[in-house]
């Protein structure tokens, strides 16, 4: 085994401990050995396949451990993951935890990458190009954001690499799409110029969620369709596209009204209301990717439609 | 012998079927079981090696697999791999499930006659 292989062992050696005792009594060595197998193969593959696999198991992990010490506590539980019940709540944290860091990354990564295309692009940032060219770093962290989420849903119902391929590659697109409509609504209409009005007065609260929930049910739009459309074809897309604009516009709406109750309260962090609106961003993330993820769950998690829908001719 | 309970009229989910069917044949290690879910899903089903075990000890605690001593080739760390195999009562689950989607399936077809592409 090469080193690599010898450390990536080692390291999941280190985080079966993180199991019950008795879990670990009974299965670690024997995980440990399929492990190393897995690996073995992978690195036979590439380097690549390696680091799929491992990416894989690390983010699996956490959730099954979480299941295992919840286990031990409610033992009416104990065979949910075997049946449909555990499988939403799994897509419903994947789906919290991709679309929050998606969020932090669109932060984050917006402002670099408008530094990177005024670099690439000088002319534009005087000229009547200037709107224009903010529009690429939205759409290049729109698509980065559906192409996550779209991932991490994938890995919560042990999707093969075809079916998460597909959807990777709608979420992508249709992130893109949704995130130049987005920007295309601040930058090129009058709708921003008309909330900018109510920022400071008793409406702030009500013009905050006006203003934001609109793009964000576009986005639950077409982040939702692009989800129904690589599972299921277009009756699915459709079906996905309501229920994600509506729990992206909730998300938002939620998001939006904290930041103001924060903000209202006082209690600052730092000296600006960025973090807070990061915060508030993310908590919106949270609501609506965990939501989304469930609904994606429990349409993932019918297993024998899957099986139906799969091989029509063969049931059994 | 166990009861059934209300869970056992439950559907299974996909994973867990996977598992059940890849053991219907012969016994194997845990290797082999998520080998062949992959196989079996045509590369649709990927179980990650923490799923595979939470999985496999629910139906061990269930009744429904049991260890039948350990494969004749140790694992990459040259341990001996232990050996899992359908139990009775496993079996009669796999046939509940596979009378369950046989009816699922006939009222799906009943239901949308001239449908099909």
């Amino acid at each position: 085994m090469t080193f690599p292989a010898r450390l990536a062992v080692g390291l999941y050696g280190g985080l079966l401990r993180l199991y019950p005792r008795k879990f670990q009594q009974e299965f670690r060595e024997e995980m440990l050995g399929v492990f190393a197998n897995a690996v073995t193969a992978a690195r036979r593959i590439g380097a690549l396949a390696l680091l799929q696999l491992l990416f894989f198991e690390l983010l699996d992990l956490p959730f099954n451990l979480a299941i295992e010490h919840f286990s031990q506590w409610r033992k009416v539980w104990s065979m949910k993951d075997t049946r449909h019940g555990i499988r939403p709540f799994r897509s419903a944290a994947m789906g919290a935890l991709g679309l929050a860091v998606g969020l932090l990354l669109v932060t984050w990564g917006n402002q670099y990458l408008d530094l990177l295309v005024l670099k690439a692009w000088p002319a534009a940032e005087a000229g009547s190009l200037h709107t224009l060219r903010a529009l690429i770093p939205s759409a290049v962290t729109g698509a980065l954001v559906g192409a996550l989420l779209g991932w991490m849903l994938c890995l919560s119902v042990s999707a093969g690499a075809r079916l998460s391929l597909r959807t990777c590659l709608w979420m992508a697109g249709f992130g893109a799409v949704a995130a130049l409509i987005g920007a295309a609504m601040v930058n090129f209409s009058p709708y921003q110029r008309f909330f900018d009005q109510f920022y400071d007065g008793n409406w702030q609260a009500a013009a905050l969620v006006l203003e934001a929930a609109p793009g964000a049910m576009i986005d639950g739009l077409f982040t939702g369709a692009a989800l129904g459309l690589a599972a299921g074809g277009w009756k699915s897309g459709w079906r996905f596209a309501l229920k994600g604009m509506v729990v992206y516009g909730l998300g938002t709406a939620i998001g939006e009204s904290l930041y103001v109750l924060w903000k209202s309260s006082g209690y600052w962090i730092g000296n600006t209301t960025a973090p807070v609106s990061v915060i508030t961003l993310c908590i919106g993330g949270i609501l609506a990717g965990g939501l989304l993820g469930w609904l994606w769950g429990r349409e993932m998690g019918s297993g024998p439609a899957r099986v139906l829908q799969a091989n029509p001719g063969n049931p059994a | 012998m166990k009861a059934a309970n209300s869970e056992d009229l439950q559907p299974l989910s996909e994973p867990t079927l996977y598992i059940l069917v890849s053991l219907a044949p012969a016994p194997l290690h845990g290797y082999a079981i998520a080998k062949e879910v992959r196989a079996l899903s045509d590369e649709r089903v990927i179980l990650s090696v923490s799923t595979l075990y939470t999985i496999l000890k629910r139906m061990l605690e269930a009744g429904w697999i049991e260890r039948v001593g350990s494969g004749p080739e140790p694992d990459e760390g040259g341990r001996p791999r232990k050996i899992y195999a359908l139990t009775e009562r496993g079996r009669r689950i796999l046939v509940a499930e596979k009378a369950r989607l046989r009816s699922l399936l006939a009222l799906v077809q009943k239901r949308t006659v001239g449908e099909e592409r």
